[in-house]
Parts: C-alpha cells; structure tokens; sequence
C-alpha cells in the first residue's frame, strides 16, 4: 500500500475515534484472509482482434473473466487476470461495536494491495447492524464475497452476470435481520458514492485510462433463506460518468449526453438439498436513457459426492439499445463445467472449462473456450 | 465365501463406529429462557442465518477445536453439512461484513463454563459432558 487512499483515511481516523470512545474494556482482534491463485489460457478459432484495448490485441482468442478489474485472458497461460490475497482484520471493542480493514491484493492490479474495504459495525439490537466506510456495492448475490474463492463451487462467479464497473463505495448500511416462522430475513439499505480511478471495467474497452464515478448511489435487498432455500432480489441505482484522465473531460455516451442516472434490479436462487446444490440469478442492468440496457442471466446446478463437487453453468448476457447509430449491442452465451475438489482443513482444488459464443452483430470478444484451474485458501 | 466373510467384518466395524458416536447436546445458559430448539434453529443460529434466540434474546454461538469428534457429530447431524461447507459459510459470513464466525474454544469444559456465564451463549458437548451447570436444549444421538 504506497498510497493512502481517502476511505483509508477515513477509516482510520473514525477507527481512532472509535478507540477513543470506546470503553476501556478488552478490544479483541482476528485476523482471518482468503486467496486464490488461478491460471487459464484460452482457446479457439481466431476471432477479429480490434475490438478491446490495445492491450489485449495479438492473440487470437480472449476470455473476459473479471469485468471489475479488468482480468481477461489471452492465447497463453497467465496467473495475472485472477490470482489474488485479501488479509482483513478486525478490531472488536466490544460486542456491538467493532472495526475491520480488508487489503487485497490482486497480480491485475497495480499497484498491487489496495484497501477494499474499511468499515465499522454497530450491531446495537440483535436484529438491527449498521455499517460505514468502504464496502462492496452489494449489486449481486455473491457481489459481497466474489473474491472469496473458497466460498463457492465455480473458480469464479460467472462473468455474464457479475460484470461491473464499479464494485466498491463509501457510504453506509443499515441491516435489519429477523426469524419469522421459520423464515431467516435480512434486508439491508445502502447509501454512498464511489469514484473509481483507472478503471479496471474502462480498462478492457480503452487504452486511455478513465475515471468512473457512480455518485448518489442507493439501494435496498432482502434475502430470505428457510431449510435448503436461499432467495434474494435486490434494487439499485446512481448516477453515472466516466472521465478521461488525461484530459479530464468526461466522455460523450451513445445518446450524446455526458451524465446519467442508471438503475439495475434482479434476484437470485439458490438450493442447497442434501447433496444437490443448485445457483441461479437473474439481473438487469439499464442504462438505456443514455447508452443501453443489459439483462443476464446464469442456472447452476451440481452434486456434491463427498469432497468432489461438479457443477454445470450456463449463462447468457444481452444488450438492446435506444441508439444503434452510436452504440453497437453485445450478446452472448456460456457453457461451463467446473470440478472442485476439498482438500485439508480450508483449501480446494478447482478445474473448469468455459465456453463462449459470442451472438453479436458486430463481435465483442469474440467466441472462446477457458481452460482454467484455481487453489483457493481460507486462513 | 472369503468376501463374506471381510463384508461380516465391515458391517461389525459399522455397526461399533455407530455405536461409539458421541451423542451431543446443545446447551444454553439456565438463565436463558429458551427451553428447547430444533436442529434447523440452531443451525440458523450457527450458520449466520440467524444472531438471536427463538424469543429474539441475541445468541453467540461457540465452537470446538476442528476435527475434535464432538465438532464432527454436532456438524453431520445438526447443521448437517461437512466441515468443508461449513468453512465456505461462514467464509462468506467473514469477509461479507455479515457476521462473524463462531468464537473457538478449548474443549466442552470451556464450552460449558462460557455458556454457564453468558445468557447469549449456545455451545454444544457431549452427552457424557453435560451436567447441572448448563441447560440441554436439544439433543442428537
């Protein structure tokens, strides 16, 4: 961490405000973390190579994984677009009151560890938590986890549904968690802002580096779980732009507005029956005052024969538009299979093969095959 | 006639590891006023579904060493998962910023004198651990 970023910042002086305040009781700290470290290359027929940044011209084949941070794949094997380690402490000053930092670092980023997130908990009441500093923007179910490798089945969450730019915010949530005949409910509201500088979304499309700004940022989900049953569906919206850094102009989107306002909206099933396990989602994405909509979807389903779980996926992504003379529309469809394997106390092997067909009228990325194998680890 | 005979040994052998299984008990304070739970609440409760009790008291659950047999059997027949998805849950639970895994103590002697300690503890022993200084609110054998 060379620089110090602003939530950093912030999030210690309202740490040291904290310890302040706090009473003189013990403060308990843990320190916990996750990696992963994920290797691919991609295959297949040459597609047209012109279409993403430079960066990624001169290989015949190349396979977006991580939208957020710009991890993308290419015709050679590369631990780069997904490898990564996140170390997050906590500091508990006593049981409603705690503080926790969260440092990844990420071999696409540079520099390399940066402070994702930084927060405090109030947990006043067992059923009310409210939270602020820098979180994830809880866009998607496994938006809050998605580096958690461990965490799920697949080596990554699928691409199709979780590709954003922007994917932290400093802002606050309230959290309100409840049983009710059976029923677990949690339902949180969320509020705040994010810049994003050289983002890593604006990455794969430009050579230039943008900032992306979502200011006035706010949402609302509520999750609800019963037995094998665990549901979601979630609200959000902001406001949109993205600047070119250089020359510090915000760029002119498809309607030829330079701002706007976006909402996105989905929900999310997931199954967990004895050995069956099945994951589903569903989003849309609308942008289409000033640039387009995007609606996607993934099914998953598996079983789970002792430390071996496969999982098949399929997922699609598909844009329509208000401008078609500024902005060309993107569609496209995956197919994956994935194997992972548990092993020891806190770590899992995983394989997965991927393909996708790209169905545009002008080709994004173009159709692929991922081959892809991931160590995840949780300390 | 020889594979009878090693299948005569492994359903033996079966039948002992069943009869050697630790019967276990989830415990709470005797000043909880929670009687009795169900393995579903109390896997709520464990796996971050849930931070209070039935009557809406907070709950703090508490855990034993990983790979302790107690820990096992509490795993396999009231949440009813494998300690690797169990791990993934509360993974999820930690680095989400939704809760907290459960605080891991040194064995049910500790168990027992946390939660005799604490309104809002629940732990879990086995059978042959519990005495009058803890209340059983569920039992699995």
């Amino acid at each position: 961490m060379k620089r110090r970023s602003k939530p950093a910042a912030l999030a210690a002086l309202s740490l040291a405000a904290l310890l302040g305040a706090a009473p003189a009781s013990a403060t308990e700290f843990e320190l916990s973390g996750f990696g992963s470290i994920v290797a691919g290359r991609s295959f297949g027929a040459c597609t047209p190579d012109n279409v993403l940044a430079s960066a990624f011209n001169g290989s015949c084949t190349r396979f977006v994984v991580d939208w957020g941070h710009g991890g993308v794949y290419r015709n050679n094997v590369s631990f780069r677009p997904e490898s990564r380690v996140g170390v997050q402490g906590t500091a508990r000053f006593n049981p409603q009151l705690s503080a926790t930092v969260q440092v990844v670092g990420r071999l696409v980023d540079a520099p390399f560890a940066q402070v994702e997130w930084a927060y405090v908990t109030w947990s006043p009441t067992p059923e009310w938590t409210f939270q602020a500093g820098r979180k994830r923007v809880p866009l998607f179910f496994y938006s809050d986890f998605q580096d958690v490798g461990y965490a799920y089945p697949w080596i990554r969450v699928p691409p199709d549904v979780y590709g954003w730019d922007v994917v932290n915010y400093n802002g606050a949530n309230a959290t309100w968690s409840k049983t009710l005949g059976g029923w677990s409910l949690r339902s949180s509201v969320f509020g705040g802002a994010e810049t994003s500088r050289r983002n890593g979304y604006s990455r794969i499309f430009y050579d230039e580096a943008k900032d992306v700004k979502w200011p006035r940022i706010a949402g609302a989900d509520l999750e609800f779980a019963r037995d094998w049953f665990t549901g979601r569906v979630v609200y959000m919206r902001s406001g949109y732009e993205q600047v070119d850094r250089t020359t510090g102009t915000p760029d002119v989107q498809p309607s030829g507005a330079t701002s706007g306002r976006h909402q996105a909206y989905g929900g999310s099933v997931n199954i967990d029956h004895g050995n069956f396990i099945a994951r589903s989602e569903y989003s849309v994405f609308d942008r289409s005052r000033y640039a387009y909509k995007a609606t996607s979807w993934f099914v998953s389903a598996g079983w789970r024969f002792g430390n071996l779980t496969p999982m098949l996926t399929v997922s699609n992504y598909s844009e329509t538009t208000r401008f078609p003379d500024a902005y060309a529309i993107s569609r496209w469809s995956s197919l994956g299979a994935s194997l992972r394997y548990d092993f020891g106390r806190s770590s899992a092997f995983k394989v997965q093969v991927d393909r996708l067909r790209d169905r545009g009228a002008t080709p994004f990325m173009g159709s692929a095959t991922l081959l892809s194998a991931s160590y995840d680890f949780v300390f | 006639m020889k594979l009878h005979r090693s299948m005569q040994v492994a359903l033996a052998a079966l039948a002992l590891a069943a009869g050697a299984r630790a019967e276990v008990v989830v415990i709470v304070a005797k000043s909880n006023p929670v009687t009795a739970l169900s393995a579903e609440q109390v896997a709520q409760i464990y796996m971050g579904a849930s931070n209070a009790f039935p009557g809406g008291g907070g709950a703090t659950p508490l855990d034993q060493p990983e790979g302790s047999a107690v820990r096992d059997e509490f795993l396999a027949r009231v949440l009813e998962k494998n300690p690797a998805q169990v791990k993934a849950v509360w993974s999820r639970l930690i680095f989400s910023g939704k809760g907290t895994k459960p605080r891991t103590l040194a064995g049910s002697a500790d168990v027992k004198k946390a939660v005799a300690a604490d309104p809002m503890a629940i732990g879990f022993v086995e059978r042959s651990a519990l005495d009058d200084t803890v209340k059983a609110v569920l039992s699995v054998k």
